[in-house]
């Protein structure tokens, strides 16, 4: 029984907010969620104690031809690993300025490792499959999350005083794929309303 | 022939090289996804008019049988396509084709080089080199140079499955600007030479057949004017005048669900070039123009516009023994639902013979409606169901005896087995 309820705790723990917490709730106009959105906190003088850490992993796997997850956020120094769970091999890589790098050809449950060293937006894809797309956001700040189906994120230990809030995401129709509002001392709670555009075209054949 | 035989010696040479690249590279050249297959299994029913296939004008790849429905069930189409894997940048890709409607039924469909490097800052470089299709249809995007969807073609990009196949050498750079991604092609291509000869004497049609390395295509009855000058069987693979061909292509994705793009291809024929059998080079030149809109996650649409012309023979004092211009467009719009998609497409096409036509007319005008229903009933296999009706107007049908002014209905469902 106590099993169960720390287990059911754990289950429970990522979607519940706390105190200190910040619920940021991102939609577009028509009022649909917006899932894979990031959110990061800047807050003059404010830090975070010791090295920056997340609570989920590093990890950036392909499965079923696709980038899981879609949107990967990871502080500054990380070492993110690209597993292949597919049958196929992929020649994962990217030219984006925060980070170019390249994986050649690597098969089934094979893994391969980068370490990124700067903050900014990389965005991924596969050398063999033109439809494989992704994005490894990297922070410099201890306080960013993403959203996640319902829209919402949730950001652990917010910083007391006031904050700006910005708001990123691949696809979003804003300068810089971004959107900024300040979280004033004490916000429990903060909405964004974006604006999508649809993904590119992206075509096999030739 | 001997041409033909030139043109499957390139190919093998295209076929060595992938095999020279398979010492150093095992595991990406028989990997899982590197080879895929279809069979097409069809029963088909149509009215009116004997099909260019069998020796007519009917411009679909289905006989009518006079006037009354009758049905025939056959193999349609049977294809492999392998795609080995040399190393990250390479790889190649060969299609085997079993059409039991053509002559040779089995043939190489296409076997090409493809070089594909990951992009950098500036952008990204890739080439294909080998016997292949030049990029102009949108149309299809299945395995082996199919139509997902649907089973025929628009009749522009049907023409291109029948005439429009090169060995060649092509480049592409990419580019992003701002939110606007960029591509320019450019080919230098030979081994088609033919390409115009069954669009003028048999004019447009709307299948899903494709040329293959060998395959010689039968003409429609001919005119007096023509029969002692041309072949009665054209080849679409041959090198005739030793002229190399070009095409450029720039294709435009801004930030938005839309893509627009342009090719355009000169075969720089010499129109007086001929072998012992009669093949003559064509000089055939066109403009294609395309647009894609996604108009959301489940629904495309696709228009292909065309304006090109071919010349033949001498030039005598009533001008080219063959001079023509053509024109042919399509609307297509698709929806899928769950495991259903509908498609429907709108055929326009016209051909104006510009010499001779007292003796040999090839004018030609006509329109086609086409409905197609695809069920996927496993991820292996889909039934098709299409319905179309064409109507065409072609003054050369009294060759064959037959009312200038022609309408057939098609009905045709297919199961379609892939992997």
């Amino acid at each position: 029984m106590q099993r169960f309820a720390a287990l059911f705790a754990a289950l429970m723990l990522p979607s519940l907010a706390w105190a200190g917490d910040l619920v940021v709730s991102v939609r577009t106009p028509a009022g649909k969620p917006v899932a894979d959105a990031v959110v990061m906190l800047e807050a003059r003088g404010a830090a975070g104690k010791g090295p920056i850490r997340f609570a989920w992993p590093y990890r950036m796997a392909q499965k079923n031809m696709q980038f899981a997850p879609f949107v990967l956020v990871v502080p500054v120094g990380a070492e993110v690993s690209f597993p292949n769970l597919d049958v196929v091999l992929h020649h994962v890589y990217s030219f984006s300025p925060a980070k170019t790098f390249e994986l050649k050809l690597y098969g089934h449950d094979e893994t391969r490792r980068v370490r990124f060293d700067k903050p900014g937006v990389v965005a991924v894809g596969c050398n063999i499959h033109d439809g494989m797309a992704a994005f490894v956001r990297v922070v410099d700040t201890p306080w960013a999350a993403k959203t996640d189906a319902a829209g919402e994120a949730i950001i652990r230990d917010a910083p007391e005083g006031a904050a700006q809030a910005v708001l990123w995401h691949p696809y979003l129709k804003a300068a810089r794929n971004e959107l900024s509002k300040p979280a004033p001392a004490g916000t429990t709670r903060l909405t964004f309303t974006a604006e999508l555009r649809r993904p590119p075209v992206r075509h096999g054949g030739y | 022939m001997v041409c033909a035989r030139r043109a499957a010696t390139a190919a093998l040479a295209v076929a060595a090289a992938l095999c020279a690249g398979a010492a150093q590279a095992q595991s990406g050249l028989f990997a899982r996804d590197t080879l895929h297959g279809l069979a097409d299994v069809r029963i088909s029913a149509a009215d009116g008019e004997t099909g260019w296939l069998n020796g007519g004008f009917g411009k679909t790849q289905v006989s009518g049988g006079g006037g009354d429905f009758k049905v025939k069930p056959r193999l349609a189409e049977a294809a492999l396509e392998w795609k080995p894997r040399l190393n990250f940048a390479v790889s190649g890709v060969v299609t085997a084709e079993l059409q039991p409607q053509t002559r040779p039924r089995l043939d190489v469909g296409e076997a090409y080089l493809k070089l594909r490097a990951p992009p950098n800052r500036f952008g990204r470089v890739s080439a294909r080199a080998g016997l292949m299709y030049p990029p102009v249809s949108m149309e299809h995007d299945g395995v082996a140079w199919t139509t997902p969807d649907m089973l025929s073609a628009s009749a522009l990009n049907s023409w291109i499955g029948e005439e429009v196949k090169v060995i060649g050498a092509e480049a592409t750079f990419e580019r992003a600007l701002g939110g606007h991604e960029l591509s320019a092609t450019a080919a230098v291509f030979g081994w088609n030479d033919t390409s115009g000869t069954l669009l003028t004497f048999r004019g447009w049609a709307l299948h899903g057949i494709k040329t293959s390395l060998d395959t010689g295509f039968e003409l429609p009855p001919l005119s007096a004017f023509m029969v002692t000058k041309q072949s009665r069987e054209t080849d679409p693979l041959l090198e005739l005048d030793h002229r190399a061909g070009y095409y450029g292509r720039l294709e435009w994705r801004p930030p938005a669900p839309v893509s627009v793009n342009a090719l355009y291809y000169d075969n720089v024929g010499d129109r007086i070039a001929v072998d012992g059998e009669k093949q003559w080079a064509w000089e055939t030149r066109f403009l294609n123009l395309g647009v894609r809109w996604d108009v959301d996650e489940r629904t495309k649409v696709l228009a292909q516009a065309m304006n090109g012309e071919t010349l033949m023979g001498y030039r005598m004092s009533g001008g080219h023994w063959v001079d023509l211009g053509f024109h042919a467009a399509y609307l297509l719009a698709a929806r899928r639902y769950g495991e259903h998609a509908l498609s429907g497409r709108v055929d326009w096409f016209e051909a104006n013979d510009r010499t001779y036509r007292v003796v040999d007319n090839n004018d030609e005008e006509g329109w086609a409606v086409t409905g197609a229903w695809r069920h996927r009933l496993a991820p292996w296999a889909d039934v098709i169901t299409e319905v179309q009706h064409v109507s065409s107007k072609r003054p050369s049908r009294a060759l064959a005896r037959e009312a200038a002014k022609q309408d057939q209905t098609v009905l045709q469902a297919a199961l379609r087995l892939s992997f």
